[in-house]
């Protein structure tokens, strides 16, 4: 079954290396993911989550499989149609908050948005807006060297909310944090889905986001192993 | 609110000031050569870029700088040419007046003011032109005032005839650079008896009014070139001399390859640090990728962080080099700086800036964002 709004990956497959010594990143993973949901991709270090977050986001192509936005294949051009796919529908938050370190925290989200060709006013009101979503307005000014590990990822969150994307792929992004700032992303990234009506996409061996997710996935040496909807807090 | 690209650099200063400082001296380097070539090379053509003609004709054979001499067919046949207004032939051109209160002895050139003026300096101003009808005359230069003593008003005697200096000239005169009319010239040079005519030299020619210069350079020289002559423009003519003085004199040439070697060892040095500038902001510039911001606008933000690395070393490459040239000139060394090859030059820092933007651009090209995944 195929919805037209939500994001469907079919026998996902990706490997590293030859035979007989090749690594199984992903072994024919098929999954739907529902428009307006906060899904948590679970897993060993080296199970495969980033792979799978990689090729479902049009990051990196993956041997065999398709994944369909919208019923469309986002790798159905190769590197053309997934860049075109990140830009139109994507966000992403990594580990590392990648913020650049002359930028306030307003130019952090306003810089972005103006390169991607948004208004110059759009832009200014899109980059307050968001700011104000993850509570940091108070610190617009403030360099990333100004800011915690949480605050800086709050930033980097914001930048991506401002650009109103369909999906928010998040690649362990409370790894690094402590449990205060960790629960804080996640009632932000509930908060998110709820309000916005985003879906998350979000791969981490971190259980502290489990309670505010809608449904964890598991995967086990690039196989999905379980599979499991569940009411958040 | 500047620019993203204004801001990283402000933020990478220490790498920053690294490139613009290389950049800078570099750029220093290429004033002080130019400078010390155009010392040369503004001798040689001092006098035939001032020339009024638009039009030079000469021998095909030989070198603009070893002119051989043309046969009196090419001065019928411009007089006869529909297409010549004016022509003058210029023979000899220098003449030796007399030693100074210094001792040094003043050489003026003879230029035609009354005829169609020629050989007339294009910047003679009409008065100073007018000055020198009168024969007699003499216009000095600052650097001949300087050098033989000889002050406004002085007058001397030569071959029994009462000369004057009647006034100054500036503006890319000097050394011997002092002016008489050729009727003065024709008074102090008498007449050496000949068998056969002085073969011109060089002619210079105007062309007929409201006619292209292309068009006349065309039909002159299509006669010509079948008595052993050729017209060009006079910029060509210059530009010629110009070429040649710098194949034939050594040092020019030295100071060329000096220049560009030091322009190409500055961009590898600028290129390298563009280069690390950029792998510092590598994940930076990958996060913007991944959110679909084209290649080509992240190629643009190096390219201005590289461009500003040009202004700004081009700006301090000028003060610099002015202060060199002060230096050097304490030593002796001439230099002569114009002010029309700042901007040529600025622009040829500006543009090895750019270059080392664009050797940084394949690692932009390389970013690969599925890199930030953990
Ligand atoms: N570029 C790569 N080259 C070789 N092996 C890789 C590469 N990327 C991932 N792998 C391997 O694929 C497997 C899954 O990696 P990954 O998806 O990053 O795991 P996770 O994100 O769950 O920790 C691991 O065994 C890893 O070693
Ligand atoms: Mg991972």
């Amino acid at each position: 079954m195929r919805t037209e709004t939500g994001l469907h990956a079919i026998g996902l497959s990706k490997w590293f290396g030859r035979e007989p010594n090749a690594v199984r990143a992903l072994d024919d993973v098929t999954l739907e993911i529902a428009p307006a949901s906060f899904v948590i991709v679970l897993g060993a270090s080296g199970s495969g989550k980033s792979c799978l977050l990689a090729a479902m986001s049009g990051l990196q192509r993956p041997d065999r499989g398709e994944v369909h936005f919208q019923g469309r294949d986002i790798w159905a051009r190769g590197n053309q149609s997934a860049a075109a796919f990140r830009r139109d529908a994507c966000g992403f938050v990594f580990q590392s908050p990648g913020l650049f370190p002359s930028l306030t925290a307003w130019q952090q989200i306003y810089v972005p948005l103006r390169q991607l060709g948004v208004d110059r006013q759009v832009a200014r009101l899109r980059a307050t807006e968001a700011l104000d979503h993850v509570g940091l307005s108070a610190r617009e000014g403030a360099l990333p060297t100004q800011l915690s590990g949480g605050q800086n990822q709050r930033v980097a969150i914001a930048r991506m909310l401002a650009k109103q994307p369909a999906i928010l792929f998040c690649d362990e992004p409370t790894s690094a944090l402590d449990t205060d700032n960790a629960r804080l992303i996640g009632e932000l990234f509930q908060h998110v889905v709820r309000q916005r009506g985003a879906t998350i996409v979000c791969a981490t061996h971190d259980e502290r986001l489990i309670p505010f997710c809608d449904r964890v996935i598991t995967l086990q040496a690039g196989s999905l192993i379980h599979d499991q909807l569940q009411d958040p807090a | 609110m500047h620019s993203l690209a204004q801001q990283q650099l402000s933020h990478m200063w220490l790498r920053a000031w690294f490139a613009i400082v290389t950049l800078t001296l570099a750029g220093v380097v290429v004033y002080l050569q130019v400078g010390l070539s155009n010392h040369y090379l503004d001798r040689l053509v001092r006098f035939e870029q001032q020339i009024s003609a638009p039009i030079v004709v000469v021998s095909t054979s030989g070198t603009l700088l070893d002119l051989q001499p043309m046969t009196p067919e090419v001065e019928a046949r411009v007089r006869a040419s529909s297409v010549v207004e004016a022509f003058e032939v210029r023979s000899r051109s220098m003449v030796d007046l007399a030693a100074g209160p210094t001792g040094y002895p003043l050489a003026a050139l003879a230029v035609d003011v009354t005829g169609p003026g020629l050989s007339a300096p294009r910047a003679l101003s009409q008065a100073s032109r007018q000055l020198l009808v009168t024969p007699g005359h003499v216009l000095l230069t600052d650097k001949d005032a300087e050098m033989t003593g000889f002050r406004l008003g002085d007058s001397f005697v030569v071959a029994g005839h009462r000369l004057q200096i009647v006034g100054r000239i500036k503006g890319g005169f000097g050394r011997n650079g002092s002016l008489v009319s050729q009727q003065t010239r024709d008074l102090l040079v008498p007449a050496i008896p000949r068998t056969e005519p002085l073969k011109p030299r060089i002619i210079l020619v105007r062309g007929q009014k409201g006619q292209l210069l292309s068009e006349t350079l065309g039909r002159l020289n299509q006669v010509l070139h079948l008595f052993g002559a050729q017209a060009m423009s006079r910029e060509d003519y210059v530009r010629g001399l110009v070429q040649e003085g710098i194949e034939q004199n050594q040092d020019v040439r030295a100071y060329l390859y000096l220049a560009t070697a030091v322009g190409l060892i500055a961009l590898l040095i600028i290129a390298q640090s563009v280069q690390s500038m950029i792998a510092g902001q590598r994940s930076e510039l990958a996060t913007l990728v991944a959110i679909g911001v084209t290649r080509w606008r992240i190629g643009l933000i190096v390219l201005e962080q590289a461009l500003w690395l040009g202004l700004i070393a081009a700006a301090l490459a000028i003060p610099t080099a002015l202060v060199g040239q002060m230096v050097l000139e304490r030593f002796d060394v001439p230099i002569a700086l114009h002010l029309a090859q700042i901007l040529p030059i600025s622009g040829i820092i500006l543009v090895t800036a750019v270059l080392a933007g664009l050797v940084a651009i394949p690692s932009v090209l390389t970013l690969k964002p599925v890199q930030l995944l953990r």
